[in-house]
């Protein structure tokens, strides 16, 4: 039984690492939560503008970084492929502009803080004080 | 090569050393600039496509533009596009405005937005007309010719006027709309060989109008779009022309006015490494006042143009993905072999009709490279350039491959 315990430990251990993501804003934004229809038209770049008009800037991770995939999956609920052909769509017919692509986990928390109306994400246990955590529900 | 391109050439080249695909950093608050440079190989067993020739590699596809957009603040958006391609003597790498618009948006509520844009437009047909010469938002090198034809794509690109544009975010649904009133740009000596055959004449566009929504359930894993337009030109032939000729022996000037009243169904289904797409286009095309004598008529008479693709995309590792399709287009309904044109012109039945099997890869080694390779077996000929392909030489049956490298930032 001891085995068996111990090889489902294992397999446990050797499964990729899947991060819960949190949704954070700019000091500025006065939102607490937005639904998920709200927050996935935000980070697809439709949705411009926060309930009191001042505009939305959003900050992404590049496509391949697992928490990138993880905002996808498991907050927006579709997929990397999807996002990115909805901001090529946007920036090469002149109807909307491209999401700022920052590096690493750091520099997204660094520009979101910065930035009045920024939107961005992080690792859940990733609390950081510099920025607002926003419900997506 | 003008200096536009030389310029974005050169900046291309010396930004390739970066792999991010992003907005150039320096740039005032608000405005971001974007490009996209190709160039494709093409190698053709018979009929000649992107300037290549029997026997020989073409290297004539090519595709160059950018882009600056700017956004004063939330409400307004201006933003406007350079494009230059080449693809063998349709295509010369002319500099052309492909777009340039004021966008405002108007109304703003929770999930709910309506806006108005003003310029010259990217006309929304379909999937994929608005951004079709960026190769990184095609499937494949070559779009299903069947509806993205290139031999009118100027045509139904963009055009100056005005459109009202809406969108409705829900949890599970979202809706997207837009409703153009423009005038089509057909000054194109490919448009006129498509049309009316090779003749010196020239189109004018008259005032059409454009509608698509598209709708995306369950966050986009279901997509809907619907687009449908009345798109309106007058050809006045040139002396010279065989219409103007055969038109003075009737009495008349050989003008005369061409409605194409079109629509495209479009479905696509999306899951994590398959996306299924299928689209299909009727176009009624109407053709009025050219009174051509005799036999002649069957260049005066009204058709029915139809269209469909089915594709299927797989992305089996990461950074790779490989698609599949059979596109089919017949230029007369009623003549779907194109017999009646044949018994009538003595031209080759395959002009009025193509078949086209195509299969292929893709691979984005970087977000801003991207390699594609594709091959194609394509029965028939009605998309293939006449500028490039005599018709009276056009080949029933033929093969080609196609390579391509895309860059974009």
């Amino acid at each position: 039984m001891r085995w068996l315990l111990r090889t489902f430990f294992l397999l446990f251990l050797s499964l990729p690492v899947v991060h819960a993501v949190e949704v954070i804003a700019n000091g500025s934004v006065a939102e607490r939560q937005v639904t998920v229809s709200t927050a996935r038209a935000m980070f697809a770049m439709r949705q411009t503008q926060w309930a009191d008009g001042s505009p939305v800037r959003v900050f992404i991770l590049p496509d391949h970084h697992p928490l990138h995939s993880g905002l996808c999956k498991e907050v927006l609920s579709i997929y990397p492929y999807q996002l990115r052909q909805s901001w090529d769509r946007l920036v090469y017919s002149g109807t909307g502009q491209a999401p700022v692509e920052v590096a690493t986990e750091e520099e997204m928390i660094a520009r979101v803080a910065a930035t009045p109306g920024a939107i961005g994400y992080i690792r859940k246990v990733n609390n950081n004080e510099s920025v607002r955590t926003i419900t997506v529900r | 090569m003008n200096q536009f391109a030389r310029l974005l050439f050169v900046s291309a080249v010396l930004g390739a050393s970066g792999v991010r695909a992003e907005p150039l950093d320096g740039l005032p608050e608000g405005v971001q600039a974007h490009g996209f440079v190709s160039q494709s190989v093409v190698s053709s067993n018979q009929n000649r496509i992107g300037g290549s020739k029997s026997g020989s590699l073409g290297t004539d596809m090519r595709e160059l533009g950018g882009n600056l957009s700017w956004r004063p603040n939330a409400d307004w958006l201006v933003s406007a596009q350079l494009l230059s391609r080449w693809a063998g003597a349709s295509d010369n790498g002319n500099v052309r405005v492909d777009y340039a618009f004021v966008d405002r948006l108007l109304v703003n509520a929770e999930g709910a937005r309506l806006g108005a844009r003003i310029g010259k437009i990217k006309n929304p047909f379909g999937f994929y007309n608005t951004t079709r010469d960026v190769a990184h938002t095609r499937s494949s090198i070559l779009l299903p010719q069947s509806i993205y034809h290139d031999q009118v794509r100027n045509f139904f690109l963009a055009a100056p006027g005005a459109s009202l544009y809406g969108g409705l975010d829900g949890t599970e649904n979202s809706l997207e709309w837009e409703v153009s009133v423009m005038q089509p740009e057909v000054r194109d000596g490919n448009l006129t060989a498509f049309m009316v055959d090779q003749q010196t004449g020239r189109f004018k566009g008259r005032p059409s109008v454009l509608a698509h929504a598209l709708w995306e359930g369950d966050g986009g894993r279901m997509r809907a779009g619907l687009s449908a337009g009345s798109l309106a030109m007058r050809f006045q032939p040139a002396p010279q022309d065989f219409f103007g000729l055969v038109g003075l022996m009737g009495g008349t000037t050989g003008a005369g006015d061409i409605t194409l009243n079109t629509g495209v169904f479009s479905l696509q289904y999306n899951a994590e490494d398959w996306s299924h797409t299928a689209e299909y286009a009727v176009t009624r095309q109407l053709r009025k006042n050219f009174n051509l004598p005799g036999p002649l008529t069957i260049l005066d008479m009204d058709s029915t143009v139809e269209a469909l693709y089915l594709q299927t995309e797989w992305r089996f590792a990461s950074r790779w993905k490989a698609f599949l399709r059979y596109d089919t287009l017949v230029l007369d309904k009623s003549d779907r072999n194109g017999q009646r044109f044949a018994a009538a012109t003595g031209l080759p039945a395959a002009q009025r009709y193509a078949r086209d099997w195509a299969s292929g890869l893709r691979y984005d080694p970087t977000s801003a490279w991207s390699l594609f390779a594709e091959v194609h077996h394509v029965n028939g000929g009605a998309w293939v350039s006449k500028l490039d392909n005599l018709p009276v030489n056009l080949a029933t049956t033929w093969d080609m491959l196609l390579l391509q490298a895309a860059w974009r930032f």
